[in-house]
């Protein structure tokens, strides 16, 4: 393989955007507030939750490996929801990985971990767990903001 | 002769590594920091064909001896630490003069005997040659006299000094791209004079906190540490001074290398031909092949990657050992997960008849990394804060968003938009975009 030229020892980290996030993810969250006022908590909350990984990935980006798994997935399911009726895909068996790489538990959290190798993966984890933590954090923010008022 | 077999054999073993380093070289030390004294990449390649020669004739101890004067004389004249230089420069002189060695004094006998002629054509450096066979008889550890004569010689010429610094500087660089006859006896040499260096600048350049890989800015520690490396190979018997620095290289190179000694040998690595675009060095005592090389680069990505990861999860700080990392890793990355799962369904709990107030989540959340305000304002017009925000208002501005004092604005038209038209919903979608 071929080293790059100007060596990076550390490349620079840019964190997620946050003000493209809070808009993205509060934009969505009042669009579910406006549409699906009169379904279940529990459907809402799925479709916030989708929300919130959506507007993380549309923040971060298409340069992050990552965030396109994660938009392919939500298109995917979204498509085939629509689309294809409820069809459940057989359920794997999951066995805890003895004999597999020690990276075997990350690549299955992280999105689009399973195509990388483990220095990329390593790399994915920390740009998903920035992401995931700001989210988070604005999620706590606007939890707080509405205050003990709210339901 | 003996000798000159060994010679041989060496030189066609370092010929892959002339090569190498001369590519490597001419690309490499373009980006090197020039305060250590990067050559011209013009130089090494004119070095290159030299060597070229030189190893496709083995034999020939004279032409092996040119290049390595070439290369000795003929590189940049870049040069900042004289210091640095000048104990270089002491290896080098000792190179070319012999030195105690047993093994390298009938090498550089001969190596001097050869140099000669080849060098009566830079007149200028006979005075640098009576100085540094004056320097043949001191011992390698007393570099330290060695430097005061030296340093008086340099006032009168300072080109041809100054180039001889850098050439001195450029035989570290370019690891000796020369003969190993002259050179395997100088490597241990250079070994004193790296080590004096070495433990000289050890505030400075100390290799022994620097891992020797890719190209970095001070690669003179590696050249240091392989060609300790190289003269270990070369030389098979040595001075007591030679095994305490080479147990001193030892200790530096332990320190700096990973926890991964290699029981390979220096020479097995040295017949492999190294990539000529992968400018890594082989630490002492590492095999230099291709592949190992490739995956101590892969290894130490990997461990950079891990370092920032341990920064970015709380509390890994205190575990040690990639195992218990990753686990940790997994964990944060799933109670975050379980976090989000949570707060989603809080969300959805939330009376959705409640006005978000955006500016207090966009201020709140916004500036939660942001810690004091500062002079600067920034007014977002016409929206009316409540008092306890003002100061998050120039903490706003603060943060150098420059363009986020508006997304408050646009933020509360668009949503208010969203909530109260039905069909309005593209517009301020628009309006947003327009800013992105």
């Amino acid at each position: 393989w071929r080293a790059p030229p100007g060596t990076r020892t550390l490349t620079p980290r840019f964190g997620p955007s946050k003000p493209m996030l809070a808009f993205r993810f509060l934009r969505a969250l009042t669009l579910v507030h406006r549409t699906a006022a009169n379904s279940s908590n529990a459907a809402r909350s799925r479709r916030i939750q989708r929300a919130a990984f959506a507007s993380m990935a549309y923040s971060a980006g298409p340069r992050r490996a990552w965030s396109r798994a994660l938009l392919c997935r939500l298109h995917f399911h979204r498509a085939r929801r629509r689309c294809a009726g409820r069809r459940r895909a057989a359920g794997v068996p999951r066995r805890p990985s003895t004999t597999g790489s020690p990276a075997d538990g990350l690549r299955r959290l992280v999105p689009g971990g399973t195509g990388m190798d483990y220095c990329g993966l390593l790399e994915e984890t920390a740009d998903y767990i920035r992401c995931l933590s700001e989210q988070v954090k604005l999620m706590q923010s606007i939890v707080d903001s509405v205050g003990p008022g709210g339901r | 002769m003996d000798m000159h077999g060994k010679d041989g054999c060496n030189s066609l073993k370092n010929e892959d590594n002339l090569e190498y380093n001369h590519s490597g070289n001419s690309s490499d030390w373009q980006q090197c920091n020039p305060s250590i004294g990067c050559s011209d990449s013009g130089n090494p390649s004119a070095t290159v064909s030299q060597g070229n020669q030189i190893g496709s004739t083995p034999c020939s101890s004279i032409s092996m001896a040119d290049p390595f004067s070439a290369g000795l004389w003929n590189l940049s004249t870049e040069s900042t630490s004289l210091d640095l230089c000048k104990d270089k420069l002491q290896g080098s002189s000792n190179q070319i003069t012999g030195n105690s060695m047993p093994i390298g004094g009938t090498l550089l006998q001969t190596g001097s005997g050869v140099l000669h002629p080849s060098l009566s054509h830079f007149p200028s450096d006979s005075a640098f040659i009576e100085r540094a066979a004056r320097f043949s008889c001191f011992d390698g550890s007393d570099l330290g006299g060695l430097m005061n004569p030296y340093s008086a010689a340099q006032s009168q010429s300072p080109h041809s000094s100054a180039s001889r610094e850098s050439s001195g500087a450029q035989i570290q660089k370019n690891e000796i791209n020369m003969m190993e006859a002259v050179r395997g006896a100088s490597l241990s040499t250079t070994d004193h004079g790296s080590k004096e260096k070495d433990n000289s600048h050890a505030a400075g350049n100390s290799s022994s906190t620097l891992p020797a890989a890719m190209k970095r800015k001070r690669p003179s520690e590696d050249m240091a540490l392989d060609q300790a490396k190289v003269a270990s190979q070369i030389s098979g018997e040595m001075d007591d001074d030679n095994m305490e620095l080479e147990k001193k290289a030892e200790q530096n190179s332990s320190t700096a290398a990973t926890s991964t000694p290699r029981g390979k040998q220096v020479k097995d690595g040295n017949e492999s031909s190294k990539e000529d675009f992968i400018h890594i060095r082989a630490r002492r005592g590492q095999a230099t092949n291709s592949h190992s090389l490739a995956e101590r680069v892969r290894r130490e990505k990997i461990n950079e990657r891990m370092k920032l990861l341990q920064d970015l999860v709380p509390g890994c700080s205190k575990v040690t050992g990639k195992a218990l990392m990753l686990d940790e890793i997994i964990n944060y990355v799933q109670s975050l997960q379980q976090q989000v799962e949570f707060l989603s369904m809080k969300l959805a709990a939330i009376n959705p008849r409640l006005d978000i107030d955006v500016e207090a989540v966009l201020s709140k959340y916004l500036l939660q990394t942001c810690t004091g305000p500062s002079a600067a304002m920034g007014s977002s017009s016409g929206i009316v804060r409540p008092p306890p925000l003002h100061p998050s208002q120039q903490g706003l501005a603060q943060a150098g968003l420059s363009g986020m004092v508006n997304l408050p604005d646009l933020f509360r038209r668009s949503i208010n938009a969203q909530m109260t038209a039905s069909q309005g919903y593209k517009e301020p979608k628009m309006q947003v975009y327009s800013l992105f």
